[in-house]
C-alpha cells in the first residue's frame, strides 16, 4: 500500500482528526525546535471488522527524528454500545452510546 | 423533526475555590431527545490522566480522577437507568457542581432530524458520535501539547451553577 493509498481509505473528517491528533502529540516538539512544520505520511489503515478503524503513520519533526505510530478510530456509526479505546484524540479515551 | 441536543464537557477542577487553579479537560457527555420517539446519551472521556496531570489532584480527589473513564461511565450507566428521559446532563452537572470533576451547564445545539424511521437510531448515533468526537478535539485542542489547560474565565463553576438554577 503506497502512502496515497493509505490516505484515499481515510474521510476527510478523518484525515483533519488524525492532523489534530500528530499535533497534539509531537506540536510541543515544533514549538521549541523551529517554525518549521512536523509532517506525516500516513503509511497503511487498517481496518477491523466494522467499527474499528487504525492508520500507521510516520511523523518526522523539525529536527529530523522519525517516529511511527498507529492512531485509532472507532467508527461510532455502526458501533456497538461500548467502543475499544482509542488514541484517535492524541490520548487514550473510550466511549459509550445508549439509544433507546 | 425537531429535538433536543445538548452537551456538556466535563473537566477536573484541582482547586474549584480558586480562579486561577488548573483545569484538566477530561471529556463530553451529550444527550439528545425526540419526545416520544427516541433518547440518546452519549460519553466520551479520557481513561487516565498522566502523572504529570495528577500531581495537580489532592489525595481526596486522585481515587476520583485517576481512571475517569471508568468513574463517567457508573455515572452515565446509573443516570440511562435511573433518571427521566432528557434529564441526564442537568442532574449530572447538578450533582457535581461542587465537585472537583465539574459537567458545564449543559448547552443547547440546534437540533433537525430529518431520517426516516427505518435509519433513526442509526442517524442518531452518528449524530451524538460526531458531537462527542469534535467537542473532545476542540477540549483537548485548548490544551495543545499539554492536557493541562490555563484557566478558562467563562468554566466558573459557581457561575455556571447559579446560570443552570436559573434555566
Amino acid at each position: 500500500m503506497t502512502p496515497a493509498e493509505a490516505s484515499s481509505l481515510l474521510s476527510i473528517r478523518e484525515f483533519l482528526q488524525l492532523c489534530r491528533a500528530v499535533d497534539a502529540r509531537y506540536g510541543r516538539m515544533k514549538k521549541v525546535t523551529s517554525k518549521l512544520p512536523t509532517q506525516f505520511e500516513v503509511l497503511e489503515v487498517r481496518q477491523q471488522g466494522h467499527a474499528y478503524k487504525e492508520a500507521l503513520v510516520e511523523t518526522t519533526t523539525p529536527d529530523g527524528v522519525r517516529h511511527r505510530n498507529a492512531f485509532t478510530w472507532s467508527n461510532l456509526r455502526v458501533m456497538p454500545k461500548r467502543l475499544p479505546p482509542t488514541s484517535g484524540l492524541g490520548i487514550p479515551a473510550e466511549a459509550i452510546i445508549d439509544c433507546s | 423533526m425537531l429535538g433536543e441536543l445538548h452537551f456538556s464537557t466535563i473537566a477536573f477542577y484541582a482547586d474549584i475555590g480558586k480562579l486561577d487553579a488548573v483545569v484538566i479537560p477530561v471529556g463530553v457527555m451529550a444527550e439528545i431527545y425526540l419526545p416520544q420517539r427516541l433518547y440518546a446519551l452519549g460519553l466520551i472521556a479520557r481513561t487516565e490522566l498522566s502523572n504529570e496531570e495528577l500531581r495537580f489532584a489532592s489525595e481526596l480527589a486522585k481515587p476520583l480522577i485517576t481512571r475517569p473513564f471508568k468513574y463517567l461511565a457508573e455515572q452515565f450507566e446509573k443516570a440511562w437507568e435511573t433518571l427521566a428521559l432528557g434529564a441526564a446532563l442537568k442532574h449530572l452537572a447538578a450533582t457535581h457542581a461542587h465537585s472537583a470533576l465539574h459537567f458545564s451547564v449543559p448547552e443547547r445545539l440546534p437540533f433537525y432530524l430529518t431520517a426516516g424511521e427505518s435509519v433513526l437510531r442509526a442517524h442518531i448515533r452518528m449524530q451524538i458520535g460526531t458531537l462527542l468526537d469534535d467537542q473532545m478535539s476542540q477540549l483537548l485542542e485548548h490544551g495543545q501539547s499539554s492536557p493541562v489547560v490555563e484557566p478558562q474565565p467563562r468554566t466558573k463553576p459557581q457561575e455556571e451553577l447559579l446560570q443552570l438554577t436559573a434555566a
